[in-house]
């Protein structure tokens, strides 16, 4: 497939006239998010909640598609007469690996009326007004997965990405020309890199893939330059460091995984960057890293001006399911028996929601929102789920759910302050596990495994409250099947998202009531 | 034996990729393009020399790292995911811990520059036959997934089943039509080979209109605004749904399995399996 085809069906520009100088204040992202979306999650608090109230219950019915445009992949080099698309170039590879198509897996930023959308090796600029392109970079890369890449990040004037080979690239935004390009991770570890940065002041957090049994760590670049700034590795790299005690020793540490691959977010009163971590690795044979593992399967906290860890939870203690807890979290400032707190919640791939103090780290709440995860065998009284071992794969099968996929994936949830719900997907669906290589030294990244497919029992969308992780409403999509799709909420309480089923859907976020739809094609 | 014979056979394939250097070079080729990871874009040495780096393997490595690479007995960690493996091109890497030692790994002093040279081609030509995702090369075990008690199969069954299902009936002979084990369990605890789409069971649809019509059919498509379906005379028909407008009861012959999925133990299902095994 040589041409994509992206559908605006939503389209809300500010009124200001198409300016050519696109320039994000970094100190603007900690801001409420109204005209511009301008970092992967709207604003820092991964809450997906637009201020914007222009579309409401009452006219969102009206809303129809604006335009739809082919992304254009192929290298162009302009018209004679000087006019046209001139695809700026760079990268470190050869340029005899062809990557001339992707899909669009990350989020589309919004500036000034432009859209800045991704695809590996692929950056566009597109005019948000009927989807022209504006310039589009192509990088030349070495190899490596290329599974996605989850968008742009904006700083200043400058867009910054990450390519599947593991650099972290700088555009001027206005030209797509190149700033520069810095290594952010080993390709020769087999390393992959797909997260959308994170712009926070002078520096741009990063995260990277890895299906090798190399260790995840979370890394801040200076935006400006692309120096290294810190560093931190989210499992014990020596036997000093914190979390050792859950490891039998430092080779399986050191091999354990726990890749930061998707956004986190941000809180600037504690400067705590709160993010996901991946599964531990090898993903399904655990025999050879016996213990909790940490700090793979959790929400971590890291002081964004040192790097250094403040706390942390671990939604999945020991995974051997390959259900990472990446999913990006969402910063809400609630109230837990009538006191003011600060939270962060998140639904993670095992299918359990949890909202924990985002200041100190303590647990507040877990409770199970997918109806038939049978993986655990019961909650730890510090909340964390117990994994069974009669759920890992084993040599004559054991029936599991969720699925490989999670009830939820990296498809990231929302959060409205005014219906003080948190909606996300919930995917309800089995597979056979049959272990294939028992070895007592484990099998190696997520090898070791036949995997069948039993069925989907149902999927549905949920809005849960914080405060108890139970729905308030939900909704079951007719058909089951899994819906990955990512969420929108507004000031209006509309809800936006995806039903699996090729319509971009509006739901009064309040009641779960339905009350737009429009078939715009692969909506996840 | 028998495995390391394997083992040869897969480095036969690896080297008869178009665009290899045939000579023994030192500098990166690369060997097939279209490989994702650089460790099976990387030219390896000729066969000689692989087979060479296999006997010196053998002697002098096996016994800390295990005849499959993977870490052995005596400690040696896994090469096919060591940083000294991944980043080595042609024995530059490997050779230094060969000679120097590291922790706990002794010195080999007595290695030539081609001993090095064909070690590390040997070491290469195994880690460019993993597969993805990080995975081992493949392991080809016979693994005996009957491991149920059949008798109690047959109880479960009689109790549970036989209201849908017969031995003598539907699944008559089943265990002769699917005679690999995996495939059996598989397609009876989802209930078919297929779930949906042509061949596989089918969920019919009732749609009653406002107007009084009422349609039965072949469910096709269906979401919260529109349903298709294939009446029994083979029409086409499609609607757009509003709430519960028109009426839509659909008839699921999975619901049960999809039920029983909740409740099923694994022991329940191995004993299945068993019963079903036999039944020839």
């Amino acid at each position: 497939m040589r041409y994509l085809t992206l559908i605006i069906a939503l389209i809300i520009i500010p009124g200001a006239i198409l300016a050519q100088d696109v320039v994000v204040d970094p100190a603007d992202l900690a801001n409420a998010l109204d005209g511009d979306w301008d970092t992967y999650s709207g604003d820092y608090s991964g809450r997906r909640y637009s201020n914007l109230t222009q579309v409401h219950k009452e006219n969102v019915s009206n809303l129809t598609l604006a335009w739809t445009t082919e992304v254009n992949f192929n290298v162009r080099r302009g018209n004679r007469d000087g006019t046209g698309i001139i695809t700026q170039m760079g990268g470190e590879g050869r340029g005899d690996i062809d990557i001339t198509s992707g899909s669009i897996k990350g989020s589309i930023l919004e500036v000034n009326g432009v859209l800045y959308v991704t695809a590996p090796d692929h950056v566009w600029a597109m005019d948000a007004r009927d989807g022209s392109e504006i310039w589009h970079y192509h990088w030349e890369t070495r190899g490596g997965t290329h599974i996605a890449n989850r968008g742009v990040a904006i700083w200043n004037d400058s867009i910054i990405f990450e390519t599947p080979d593991n650099y972290l690239v700088s555009l001027n935004a206005n030209t797509g020309e190149e700033n520069w390009h810095t290594e952010l991770a080993s390709f020769e570890l087999q390393y992959f890199s797909t997260m959308a940065p994170i712009t926070i002041r002078d520096r741009v957090i990063v995260g990277t893939g890895n299906d090798l049994d190399q260790p995840g760590f979370l890394q801040a670049f200076d935006a400006a330059t692309g120096e290294l700034i810190w560093k931190f590795y989210t499992v014990p790299m020596s036997e000093d460091d914190p979390g050792i005690e859950t490891w039998p020793n430092l080779d399986a540490t050191s091999h354990g995984g726990g890749n930061a691959w998707v956004p986190g977010v941000y809180d600037p009163e504690t400067d705590l960057y709160i993010f996901g971590t991946g599964n531990p690795t090898p993903g399904y044979t655990g025999v050879a890293r016996r213990g909790d593992n940490l700090f793979t399967c959790s929400l971590v906290a890291v002081n964004v001006t040192t790097g250094e860890l403040e706390w942390y939870f671990q939604t999945s203690p020991h995974d051997t399911h390959d259900w990472d807890s990446a999913q990006t979290p969402i910063l809400i400032d609630g109230v837990i028996d009538g006191q003011s707190r600060k939270l962060v919640s998140t639904a993670a791939r095992n299918g359990f929601f949890f909202t924990i103090d985002r200041v100190t780290g303590e647990h507040i709440v877990t409770n199970k929102y997918s109806r038939t995860a049978n993986w655990e065998s019961h909650v730890r009284e510090t909340g964390e789920p117990e994994p069974n071992p009669d759920k890992e794969a084993l040599i004559p099968g054991t029936l599991v759910s969720p699925v490989e996929g999670g009830v939820a994936n990296w498809q990231p949830p929302a959060f409205n302050p005014n219906t003080g719900l948190f909606y996300t997907q919930e995917n309800n669906g089995y597979n056979m596990l049959y272990l294939s290589d028992p070895d007592p030294r484990g099998s190696m990244g997520l090898g070791g495994k036949i995997r069948a497919e039993v069925g989907s029992v149902e999927s549905a969308f949920q809005a849960i409250d914080y405060r108890t992780g139970e729905a308030v409403w939900r909704h079951e999509w007719p058909g089951g099947g899994g819906v990955n799709a990512g969420v929108l909420t507004t000031a209006t309480d509309l809800v936006f998202t995806g039903d699996g089923r090729n319509n971009l859907v509006a739901f009064d976020g309040s009641s779960g009531d339905l009350l737009w739809n429009s078939r715009i094609g692969n909506s996840q | 034996m028998r495995r390391r014979l394997k083992v040869l056979s897969v480095l036969i394939l690896v080297w008869t990729f178009p665009a290899t250097a045939q000579e023994n070079q030192p500098e990166l080729v690369i060997a097939n393009p279209n490989a994702m990871f650089i460790q099976q874009q990387r030219a390896l040495p000729p066969l000689e020399v692989i087979e060479r780096g296999d006997d010196l393997y053998q002697v002098n490595c096996r016994l800390c790292h295990g005849p499959d690479l993977r870490g052995g007995d005596q400690g040696g960690p896994n090469l096919l995911r060591s940083d000294v493996v991944l980043v080595d091109i042609a024995g530059e890497a490997i050779g230094e811990v060969i000679v120097q030692g590291q922790g706990s790994m002794p010195t080999f002093n007595n290695f030539s520059n081609e001993d090095i040279a064909a070690v590390a081609g040997y070491i290469h030509a195994i880690k460019a036959t993993s597969e993805g995702q990080g995975s081992t090369p493949p392991v080809d075990l016979e693994l005996d997934i009957l491991v149920g008690d059949a008798a109690a199969g047959e109880r479960y069954f009689n109790q549970e089943c036989s209201s849908c299902h017969s031995v003598t009936g539907d699944l008559s002979g089943i265990s002769s039509r699917i005679s690999d084990a995996y495939i059996l369990q598989n397609t009876w605890v989802a209930g078919g080979r297929r779930q949906s789409g042509r061949g596989g069971v089918q969920t019919t649809a009732t749609v009653s209109t406002q107007s009084g019509e009422t349609l039965v059919g072949r469910l096709l498509r269906y979401d919260d605004f529109f349903i298709s379906l294939r009446t029994e005379d083979g029409t086409y028909r499609s609607f757009t749904r509003r709430g519960d407008s028109p009426r839509v009861e659909l008839d699921d012959p999975l619901y049960r399995h999809r039920e029983l999925w909740a409740e099923l133990t694994d022991s329940t299902i191995h004993d299945v399996t068993a019963y079903l095994e036999t039944i020839k």
